[in-house]
């Protein structure tokens, strides 16, 4: 059976892509992380700042849910995905290496892949 | 990696869980309480937990609208030995390998986090113990489950208050909400009724206790709900053991996964082969 | 069969109320007669007449099939569903008492309640009984 270390590392093997991991949108819990990846308090901190960001577009009358979320720094990207499913979401976040990658391209490989990462 | 005799008592649940991932353990820890719950191991790791305080994987998948109940029911009649609800559902293309995975873990999660909120009365270890109904995936760690269960026992007083006593707080809706709302505030508004408390809204959702309790704390930020506490704090009846303080609720948790809990007396491990 | 006075309403809500605040997973309880007339309910979703007159039934088939396999007096009917539970136990002679859960029903504390319970709720009926 395919494990969500696979299918991480699947990701960790795009161009450019240096760390991935999966975290609950809700509770922050980091079920998987490979490569380069800040740990426990990354997921955490992921999920309060998304979950913080789809509240406040909810509470200014945006229709539609959060999709994703791109924090760049001076080497890196850190793309997130939220991946809807039928409960709680997950959020598939990727690490950059801005050098290495265009990202545009990398946001919609990455778009790809977050609808197969539950697979 | 072979045993010499039963492990030294373990003063709590969380030193147990290392001393049998020590020994990779394969069976269960039932631990008494009310509730109480079984923790399942697979070579020290924990692969499920059966609880009252916290909605099963079967819950999970089935409320969610991820599997139906037939298909449900069909993949458990035809599963075999070892595990194979799991990878029944995989194969027949119900679920997902890698969410069943994630599905395991945040139940696991889940489950450790409702039975931290009242002190066991005791526990027994158990090698051959039916298996759990689901896993999926190699288990957690239990030290990395008693820190996340630590972090969030201590984050709720944060947040808002004592975990323990908000699970079994009833849950009221003062005011219809006239705002869009979002989808899982909307959903947990359906279900609140005055009487149930967040951890029965959690297993009427088919969601875990705790993402269900971070939902409810920022809804009540909005005025969306309220939360009624219990009156009493003391959720164990009589007969569950010796109590540290008499006539006293049972001590706080504390910030290491697990209350102290105390044994009953002539709790051991099985014995071996005598 | 007697026709139950009106037991004391308070002692009895306050007696199914403190069996939902003990058990987890209790929704709902009803207080019924061995006919299936409704003496008392702690409910919200379900027909309160319609489960006394159910769980009458239940009891009464149970009791039989007991007494018919020699399994000796009944002590409790556990009916487990997809979406939760029922529990139907025996108060008294006359009377009977039926505990409604959701899956998570803590059924092993609910069997170390449920005694003192039984008890208890029998000796608020019996107060009343002509």
């Amino acid at each position: 059976m395919r494990t969500l270390d696979t299918s991480l590392s699947e990701i960790l093997s795009l161009p450019g892509v240096l760390g991935a991991a999966l975290v609950d949108a809700v509770t922050g819990l980091t079920y998987g992380a490979v490569g380069e990846w800040e740990g426990t308090g990354g997921g955490i901190e992921l999920s309060d700042l998304t979950g913080l960001l789809a509240e406040r577009l909810n509470q200014a009358g945006a229709t539609g849910e959060l999709e994703s979320v791109i924090i760049t720094s001076r080497r890196r990207h850190h793309v997130t995905q939220v991946v809807e499913r039928r409960g709680d979401a997950v959020l598939l976040t990727t690490v950059l290496d801005r050098e290495r990658t265009n990202l545009a391209l990398a946001m919609r490989q990455i778009a790809e892949r977050a609808g197969e990462v539950l697979a | 990696m072979t045993d010499a005799g039963p492990p030294p008592p373990s003063r709590n649940v969380s030193g147990l869980l290392r001393r049998l991932r020590d020994r990779e353990f394969t069976g269960a820890v039932v631990v008494s309480g009310a509730p109480g719950g079984t923790i399942h191991l697979r070579a020290g790791r924990v692969t499920a937990i059966d609880t009252p305080g916290s909605p099963p994987v079967e819950s999970l998948l089935l409320k969610s609208g991820r599997i139906d109940e037939e298909a449900w029911s069909a993949a458990r009649a035809t599963a075999g030995p070892s595990d194979p609800v799991g990878v029944t559902l995989v194969e027949h293309g119900l679920v997902g390998a890698v969410e069943l995975e994630v599905v395991c873990a945040a139940a696991v999660h889940d489950a450790a986090f409702a039975l931290a909120l009242t002190a066991p009365g005791g526990w027994d270890v158990a090698e051959s113990a039916l298996p759990p109904q689901v896993t999926a995936g190699p288990g957690v760690e239990p030290q990395a489950l008693s820190q996340e269960t630590g972090r969030r026992l201590t984050l709720l007083p944060r947040l808002w208050g004592s975990a323990t006593e908000l699970v079994r707080g009833r849950v009221h809706a003062p005011a219809l909400a006239s705002d869009p709302l979002p989808p899982r505030y909307r959903e947990i508004l359906r279900f609140v009724n005055g009487r149930r408390t967040v951890r029965d809204l959690a297993f009427a959702l088919g969601r875990g206790v705790f993402p269900v309790l971070l939902d409810l704390s920022r809804m009540r930020a909005r005025h969306l709900v309220t939360v009624e506490l219990p009156t009493s704090t003391s959720p164990l009846g009589d007969g569950l053991g010796p109590r540290t303080d008499v006539g006293g609720a049972p001590p706080p948790p504390l910030p290491l996964g697990f209350p102290l809990p105390r044994r009953t007396p002539g709790g051991h491990l099985p014995d071996r082969g005598r | 069969m007697s026709h139950p006075a009106a037991p004391e309403p308070a002692a009895l809500a306050e007696e199914l109320s403190s069996l939902r605040e003990r058990v987890m997973g209790v929704t709902e309880t009803v207080v019924a007669t061995v006919d299936g007339l409704l003496v008392a309910a702690d409910a919200s979703g379900v027909h309160p007449e319609s489960v006394a007159a159910l769980s009458a039934a239940t009891l009464g088939l149970g009791r039989r099939a007991t007494h018919e396999v020699g399994a000796g007096g009944l002590q409790e009917i556990v009916l487990r569903g997809t979406a939760g539970h029922a529990v139907v136990l025996a108060v008294g002679d006359n009377a009977l008492l039926t505990v409604l859960g959701d899956e998570g029903l803590d059924t092993a504390t609910l069997r170390r309640e449920a005694p003192a319970t039984v008890e208890r709720l029998a000796k608020l009926l019996e107060r009343h009984r002509g």
